[in-house]
């Protein structure tokens, strides 16, 4: 299990990349899956960022990933205020241009890319645990330089 | 991200390149809400070398769309990769936007 400890700054969404991406190359994974983890975590520190705290102190965030068998598993724990992204209200994508909300997008991406996501709050914490299946190794995607 | 602006005929085609994220979807947000709010409703996106987009960068599209639809224009966008496109796909995107594979085909 590898770990990353990070502050609230946005700034550090370039750590998460890096780790993401020293991840993916430690097991092999193809460049899509890199692309959607990145998405993944961007989406969800960066709500934490922006929403979980009310204070403006430095707070610690912490992310672990690993690898099971055909599965990612990654779980990033925060202190900030409770939110479960499984109660976020779905984005109804059909909706005629005029009727689309421009906001809630991001959980909405988070929960398509991912094959499973579960919540728990404990001693005052979030903690979201994702896990992603594996693709098996297929076509090999488009470069992306992330 | 580095942001390409240029006439092609009736079209103005804003080329990007790098990363549409959080940092960087503001700056495009400005640049494309003044052209348009100037009048000029024939807009290409050209995303041949954009490596990554996140919620923030879609919401700018969107956005961009939402206006353009006042003016009766879709939103074109051209040369998306593949995996861009799939998130495109999961946001709903594909029948907002007017999405072609390649520059010609956009200004025909």
């Amino acid at each position: 299990m590898k770990k990353l400890t990070i502050e609230n700054n946005s700034e550090n969404l370039s750590k998460i990349a890096e780790f993401i991406e020293g991840f993916c190359k430690e097991y092999g994974l193809e460049n899509k899956t890199v692309f959607e983890l990145n998405l993944v975590l961007d989406e969800l520190f960066t709500n934490i960022v922006n929403y979980a705290y009310l204070d403006s102190d430095v707070h610690t965030i912490e992310i672990f990933t690993e690898a099971i068998n055909d599965e990612i598993i990654i779980k990033i724990i925060d202190d900030g205020k409770e939110f479960n992204p499984l109660h976020m209200e779905d984005v109804n994508i059909n909706a005629s241009i005029d009727d689309r909300n421009i906001g809630g997008l991001g959980i909405h991406l988070v929960k398509r890319l991912t094959d499973k996501l579960s919540y728990e709050r404990l001693d005052n914490k979030n903690i979201l645990t994702i896990i992603k299946k594996i693709l098996a190794n297929g076509d090999k995607n488009e470069n992306c330089d992330l | 991200m580095k942001i390409a602006t240029c006439k092609k005929g009736n079209y103005t085609e804003f080329k990007l390149n790098g990363r549409l994220d959080s940092n960087t979807s503001s700056m495009l947000e400005k640049e494309l809400t003044g052209i348009i709010e100037q009048g000029n409703k024939y807009i290409i996106i050209n995303l041949e070398e954009l490596n990554y987009i996140n919620s923030s960068g879609l919401r700018v599209f969107l956005a961009a769309a939402k206006l353009l639809d006042t003016m009766g224009e879709k939103l074109k966008i051209c040369c998306v990769k593949d995996y861009i496109k799939e998130v495109f796909e999961i946001a709903g995107f594909l029948s907002i936007f007017d999405i072609q594979n390649s520059m010609e085909e956009n200004i025909k």
